[in-house]
């Protein structure tokens, strides 16, 4: 109890060397602990893109790039399904329902989804959380589009604005269905999925753009609207399908069937399992970070290190009083573990704190850009787990000036001269 | 090995040190410092001052010979018996900087109880608590004024922080005050002073003194006085 006072009163007759290597170490354990529950965010969050749907169903490839294309509405699909392949799973017995998704136009940027008014009634995200409006409805006319939360407050459309869809992907298309432009009816509540960053059209407006372009390009003499009246819009083929079973234990059963469909080649993948195998290809990413903050704490502690080590010199003085009134060399090594743990144990808790703090006021911003939702919760058992490493680094960092100390104290004895 | 009478401070058999690879630079054959005895020791710097007093303080041991202490050889104890030996009989002032600046005047003072039980619980014994047993010896020596306390005690004259270390050095009652020069950054007539406290301390808590310095004109007012070089036959040789 002694030492400790002596250690403590010793750290604040050095203050500013002392802050300076607290800071340092409180930053590098607040960098820590923040990539770690931001890791966790992630990867729940990630989780969290779809739920409740048991099949994601597509032309046949990659089980990561079906999901990629389907629920991400990152890439391209490299083939479409038949309308009547999909008319024919719709109606097994053991489907519930199912959300065709037809991909391949854009907004600026944004993609559109051609869809049924069954994908605002069964997709699901986090835990079997449905889509909500937050304002208007669904599309009920031919031109009407449903946007994603970020879409509507990025571009800043309100209802009933006007939507001019471009052909194909990117920002620069020069192909745009300006015949044809949609109106707003309605927008949904943000998830924190790509759905936000997406617009909803129904599969017949889909078809409905595209008459007068089935070269690709606009043909000349195509009127526009005026085509649609005597145009069947029935869709022809759609990129890829939703599935929900009345009973998960069909799920595999469907899966083989499908996957063995003789129309065409088909593909269907459980959505947990591929989005569990993404995720650990992204997981290298993640480790790579979480090694980083590692190597940072650890640059921490080799300052700290340093600075206890320049600090001795100057300290032979003080080591020697107190060897003069009877301090045994263990309490001298006691001591300089005692100053190295209680930086350490300091900088833990100003780092802990840091980061809630930290996290409490970038949670709306991080919402805001990164669609991540941050809960401020207990520190997991791996957090804790990180910080006993870092409070142990930080003893046995100790052991060096202590060590030095030590042996400077029985080679000096009582007599430093100044 | 010499049996060494009991009721001497210090005693001295046959001892030599040298720095490895020096010629030695100690070689005393017979030297005694009696309980309660306040021995003036001089000597010029260079003669080997520092290595007694860390020889006597138990941190460096002797090439050859015996060092006593209170009756219990060196030689027979442990590195770790001798810090025990040296925390519980043992006071010490050096030269200069002798208080640890973090802390406050009476804690200073306080720091050979918090390391010696024997210390703390003499101090309890004769005062009632070790706090007052440290207020009476600052106030015996001059430094009883309350503002004074509570000032930082690199705020402190070098006096005054000499008197500190002599009350620090005093607490306790060990048997035993090491004095290595802590007169020379005083100026004259703060010197006899000092030395005037300190020899009446010592004599009241009936501690004996090892006063050291090279500066002979302090030597009045001792019981004793030698000379190192006298002592030691080594420098006798260089």
């Amino acid at each position: 109890m002694m030492l400790l006072n002596l250690a403590w009163r010793s750290l604040l007759n050095r203050k500013t060397t002392v802050l300076l290597t607290l800071f340092s170490l409180s930053l590098s354990v607040l960098l820590l602990l923040s990539v770690e529950k931001v890791r966790l965010e992630a990867r729940s969050s990630f989780a969290n893109t779809l739920s409740g749907t048991d099949l994601v169903v597509g032309a046949r490839t990659g089980q990561i790039q079906l999901l990629l294309y389907s629920v991400f509405r990152m890439g391209n699909a490299t083939n479409n399904i038949s309308w009547k392949s999909y008319q024919k799973i719709a109606r097994h017995r053991q489907v519930a329902w199912t959300v065709p998704i037809s991909l391949g136009d854009s907004h600026r940027g944004r993609t559109v989804i051609g869809t049924t008014t069954d994908y605002f009634r069964y997709y699901q995200f986090g835990k079997q959380q449905p889509l909500t409006f937050a304002q208007g409805a669904a599309f009920t006319d031919l031109h009407d589009v449903v946007l994603g939360a970020r879409v509507a407050e990025e571009l800043g459309y309100q209802l009933g604005d006007k939507v001019v869809v471009a052909h194909g992907m990117g920002n620069t298309s020069f192909a745009r269905h300006e015949d044809q432009p949609f109106r707003v009816t309605g927008i949904l509540a943000p998830t924190g999925t790509p759905v936000d960053h997406s617009l909803h059209v129904s599969l017949r407006a889909i078809e409905a753009i595209h008459v007068g372009w089935e070269s690709g390009v606009r043909l000349p003499g195509a009127q526009g609207k005026a085509d649609l009246a005597s145009a069947d819009l029935t869709p022809k083929q759609i990129t890829a399908f939703l599935v929900g079973l009345k009973s998960k234990m069909a799920t595999f059963k469907l899966q083989r069937a499908i996957n063995n469909y003789r129309g065409e080649p088909l593909m269907a993948i459980l959505p947990g399992v591929a989005l569990q195998e993404l995720w650990q290809m992204i997981g290298v990413a993640e480790q790579a970070l979480l090694a980083i903050s590692a190597l940072v704490v650890l640059t921490g502690l080799v300052g700290m290190l340093s600075v206890l080590l320049g600090s001795l010199n100057e300290r032979r003085r003080e080591l020697a009083i107190l060897r003069s009134v009877g301090a045994r060399p263990w309490h001298i090594m006691m001591l300089m573990l005692l100053e190295s743990s209680l930086l350490t144990l300091a900088a833990c808790m100003l780092g802990t704190l840091s980061m809630y703090a930290l996290l409490a006021g970038a949670a709306p911003l991080i919402q805001a850009e990164l669609g991540l939702k941050i809960t401020l919760g207990a520190l997991t058992l791996w957090q804790w787990q990180l910080l006993a490493m870092v409070m142990l680094a930080g003893v046995l960092a100790g052991l060096l000036p202590g060590w030095r100390a030590w042996r400077n104290s029985l080679a000096d004895g009582l007599s430093v001269r100044l | 090995m010499t049996a060494q009478p009991a009721d001497s401070a210090i005693a001295l058999t046959n001892v030599e040190f040298g720095w490895p690879g020096q010629p030695a630079l100690l070689a005393i054959e017979q030297f005694q410092l009696l309980p309660g005895e306040r021995l003036f020791l001089y000597g010029a710097s260079g003669s080997g001052k520092t290595t007694l007093l860390n020889l006597l303080a138990g941190v460096l041991v002797p090439d050859k010979g015996d060092i006593s202490l209170l009756g219990s050889s060196f030689s027979q104890c442990s590195a770790r018996q001798r810090d025990q030996i040296r925390a519980d009989h043992l006071g010490f002032i050096f030269q200069v900087f002798n208080l640890l600046p973090y802390l406050s005047l009476l804690d200073n003072v306080l720091l050979p109880c918090r390391f010696s039980a024997r210390r703390a619980q003499r101090a309890r014994q004769r005062h009632g608590s070790e706090e007052a047993a440290a207020h009476f010896l600052l106030a015996t020596l001059g430094l009883a004024d309350p503002t004074l306390l509570k000032r930082p005690v690199i705020e402190l004259s070098v006096g005054q922080q000499q008197r500190v270390a002599a009350a620090r050095a005093l607490i306790g009652e060990p048997e035993l005050i090491i004095a290595d020069e802590p007169t020379s950054a005083l100026d004259s007539d703060m010197r006899e002073t000092f030395i005037e406290l300190l020899n009446s301390q010592v004599a009241q808590s009936g501690s004996a003194l090892l006063f050291v310095s090279h500066d002979m004109s302090l030597a009045t007012g001792f019981s004793r006085s030698l000379s190192l070089t006298e002592l030691s036959e080594a420098s006798r040789v260089v």
